[in-house]
């Protein structure tokens, strides 16, 4: 099973939720500037590499966490990917999506474009930071959920 | 192995690429006015689906072709699948091909109009004056794309 978190350029929100369902970051505070600056692949994703999955490890129930960037064009590149999932006879459940992008402070898109784009990630990458930090707690909310309900529907534990 | 044609919607210019590569429009023909109704036809019906592979056919070299609308993410898309093969072991050559530049901004504007309901005649003529001068064009590159598949040139594992 495979789990991919999605979100605008796949460098900062959706690495930050895959980080913190496989526990390289904490739940029950908010982390340091540090701690961000030390997850692998955070603001490191090319303009190039967009669509391109990026493996961030295996939790604790065994599913495949992925982190993929897809501008905004979820509603297209989503069902792309299931399409083409189904015309090679893979069902649907074996992969699942979690859109990261939520309650995104404008900090962090505003920090994640000079970063990204303008190629300036020594002004852009504290901003990201500063914005996640923010809203940490509801990225931290959106995990839990997307594990109790995998831990519901696949029934594990 | 997959032959994929992309455009900003799946049903024009990609359409008319595989119908070609497939042998379902014929070189010497002129464009007909029966066969660009069909044609319209099928834009009307499909135009907006985007993210859906569209199954059309197999060639003689038993190579499945699709038609997939992709709107203005091509390189995410292209990425996304290409890796997901990977990831899922699917085995399967792909070869993506974007036939955006080749179509031209007609299609955007019939499809544009189709979508907001706009007359459905001026459309059709609008759609035939297209195809008429796109026919050909169309044909001698889907032979360049036959010919360069056949040197395996353009497909990546």
């Amino acid at each position: 099973m495979k789990l991919f978190y999605h979100c605008f350029g796949g460098a900062h929100t959706s690495i930050t939720c895959a980080s913190i369902h496989l526990n390289f970051l904490p739940r029950d505070r908010i982390p340091k500037t540090y701690e961000f600056k030390a997850i692998p692949f955070y603001d490191k994703m090319e303009n190039k590499e967009l669509g391109k999955p990026v493996y961030m490890g295996q939790d604790d129930m065994g599913w495949d966490i992925y982190v993929i960037g897809m501008k905004d064009g979820k509603n297209v590149v989503i069902p792309a990917i299931k399409s083409y999932l189904n015309a090679n006879y893979v069902s649907h459940p074996e992969a699942l999506f979690v859109s990261a992008l939520v309650q995104l402070h404008p900090i962090t898109a505003i920090g994640g474009i000079t970063s990204r784009r303008l190629g300036l990630p020594c002004i852009g990458r504290p901003m990201t930071v500063w914005g996640i930090r923010r809203s940490y707690p509801h990225l931290v909310d959106l995990v839990n959920r997307v594990k109790q309900n995998i831990a519901a529907r696949y029934d594990y534990y | 192995m997959k032959v994929v044609y992309c455009g900003y919607r799946g049903t024009y210019g990609a359409f008319l690429l595989a119908a070609f590569h497939l042998g379902l429009y014929k070189e010497q023909d002129i464009c007909n006015e029966k066969q660009a109704k069909k044609h319209f036809e099928i834009c009307c019906l499909y135009g907006e689906q985007y993210g859906n592979l569209i199954y059309v056919g197999m060639d003689e070299e038993l190579r499945e072709i699709y038609v997939l609308g992709c709107k203005r993410y091509f390189s995410v898309i292209k990425n996304s699948q290409i890796y997901i093969n990977r990831i899922f072991r699917l085995e399967e050559n792909l070869c993506h091909l974007d036939v955006g530049r080749l179509e031209g901004i007609m299609p955007r504007i019939i499809g544009f109009l189709l979508a907001r309901r706009v007359n459905r005649t001026i459309c059709e003529k609008l759609f035939s004056y297209w195809l008429s001068r796109k026919y050909h064009i169309f044909s001698r590159k889907a032979r360049e794309i036959k010919q360069n598949l056949k040197n395996s040139k353009m497909f990546i594992r």
